[in-house]
């Protein structure tokens, strides 16, 4: 009865398996013009936050040292640095993404006021250090100290919410490809983050599009930064492993 | 999807493509954290502490459970109308087209082909009344999980079982019965497809 044990161990292999092969990007799901502007520097907007970004990094504040003196040639040093976030700081073992790990070195190491969720600084400077990673594959650790977090991600990614009571894996898994009034409804990868937003005509940070999702089935937005979103946006991270990394992105 | 708060501006954006991106779905939240200024960065702030997560929640409070007008389930309907309300078609038409209120276009094609951008998520509602008696409409928009408990139709008249509402909306079913009626007597009289 060998074949049986065989077909058993192939079922639960694919049962294991991540869902996540056939994830696409949300640049995807965009018209090819708006996918060339994304590509193209010139055209992109949000490269003037990356631009920003870079300059504030080399930037010494009058007290402290500017970022790159600890960083040096940021362009080696920090390539690849964004597809691990979120991660689980060793020291605190909380959760952090990057805008969390850039507030930590700011106050902590560079001993100066935070710059805040969501101020145009936080937006420029994460715009910059995750466009170190373009291109390269998302890689975060979704075991060991970080799974209770992929978990709880999960669990929030899965249940329904809200007055219209629309769980994110419905519009998501569920809807890919359909139109949603004029969107067409992507994975939900957010790879392009901070990204540039027509509707919002500003760059943006991911969690400001979860808050909007959030609002649109008239569930409780969370705050930016908050446990929660960080907890989905690992998940989100978790299941877009390979996809790589698009920021600064251009959104609708 | 009701992504909007009242009186928050609706900007029609232009993409670059050239076609008109009508800001609908999924608006940003209004209540975006202070800023200086829209459009590039402005980093003159340097230096000045913001405060983190200054949310400046305008929220009325969580909503105080009103009870919702009893109704029976018969089979795959609700036979009678809720509350003994008459409809009334001309506002029910208005429900599923607003966006804040019904948003039922988000979804779905509605009976004027020449509404633009409409979804393509549940049925067309051009001849639902033809398809589907008054007591049968009621219940899909009640609460269609009772006939499909995967469904993403979203419950328009239960307050019950549901989670993480937002503070606005909590205790308050999405439309009232009255509001129920006017459009299951819009949706009743779609008759050709
Ligand atoms: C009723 C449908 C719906 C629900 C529910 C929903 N979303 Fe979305 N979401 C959208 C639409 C429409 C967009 C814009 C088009 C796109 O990129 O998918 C979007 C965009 C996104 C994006 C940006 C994708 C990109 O590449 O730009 C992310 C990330 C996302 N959603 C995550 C979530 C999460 C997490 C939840 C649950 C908290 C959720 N969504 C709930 C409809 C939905
Ligand atoms: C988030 C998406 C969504 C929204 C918003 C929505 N619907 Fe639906 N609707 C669906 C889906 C999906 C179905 C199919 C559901 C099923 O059979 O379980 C459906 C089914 C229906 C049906 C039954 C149609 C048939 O032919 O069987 C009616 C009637 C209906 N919806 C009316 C409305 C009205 C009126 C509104 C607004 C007040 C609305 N819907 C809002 C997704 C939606």
């Amino acid at each position: 009865m060998r074949w049986r044990a065989v077909l058993a161990l192939t079922v639960i292999a694919l049962a294991a398996a991540p869902a996540t092969a056939e994830i696409k990007s949300g640049s995807e799901f965009l018209s090819p013009e708006m996918r060339r502007q994304q590509a193209d520097e010139t055209r992109n907007p949000a490269w003037f936050w990356v631009e920003q970004g870079e300059e504030l990094f080399s930037r010494k504040p009058q007290t402290g040292a500017a970022c790159i003196s600890c960083h040096a040639e940021p362009k080696q040093s920090l390539r690849g640095a964004a597809t691990h976030y979120p991660q689980v700081d060793a020291a605190s073992g909380k959760l952090l993404n990057l805008e969390g790990r850039i507030e930590q070195c700011r106050i902590e190491r560079q001993k100066q006021p935070g710059f805040g969720y969501e101020t145009p600084e936080m937006l420029a400077m994460t715009a910059y250090v995750a466009s170190l990673s373009r291109g390269l594959p998302v890689e975060v650790k979704t075991d060991g100290a970080a799974k209770p977090y992929y978990e709880a991600g999960k669990a929030f990614f899965e249940r329904r919410q809200g007055q219209l009571n629309l769980s994110c894996q419905q519009c998501h898994d569920g809807m890919v490809g359909q139109k949603l009034r004029g969107d067409t409804i992507s994975y939900g990868a957010g790879t392009g983050y901070p990204a540039y937003r027509l509707e919002w005509n500003d760059v943006g940070s991911l969690h400001r599009r979860l808050r909007a999702c959030s609002l649109g089935v008239r569930a409780t937005q969370f705050d930016y930064g908050s446990p929660e979103y960080l907890a989905l946006e690992l998940f989100l991270a978790g299941r877009a492993k390979g996809l790589p990394v698009e920021t600064p992105g251009i959104r609708r | 999807m009701g992504g909007e708060r009242p009186g928050a501006a609706m900007p029609v954006l232009a993409d670059r493509a050239g076609a008109a991106v009508v800001a609908s779905t999924f608006r940003p939240p209004p209540q975006t954290p202070p800023r200086k200024g829209e459009g590039l960065p402005r980093l003159m702030l340097l230096g000045e502490a913001v405060v983190v997560g200054a949310l400046l929640l305008s929220v009325c409070g969580p909503g105080t459970a009103l009870a919702l007008e009893p109704y029976e389930v018969v089979g795959d309907a609700i036979p009678r109308p809720l509350g003994g309300f008459t409809g009334d078609p001309a506002h029910g038409e208005q429900l599923v087209r607003d966006r804040e209120r019904g948003n039922c276009l988000i979804c779905h094609q509605g009976a004027d082909p020449r509404e633009p951008f409409q979804g393509t998520i549940g049925p067309p509602l051009a001849g639902v009344g033809a398809r589907l008696d008054a007591g049968q409409i009621r219940l899909k928009l009640v609460d269609a999980s009772r006939l499909n408990p995967e469904t993403v139709m979203p419950p328009y008249f239960r307050t019950e079982g549901l989670r993480d509402v937002s503070p606005q909306y909590r205790g308050k079913p999405a439309l009232s019965a009255q509001e129920i009626e006017d459009v299951v007597a819009y949706l009743a009289s779609l008759k050709t497809p």
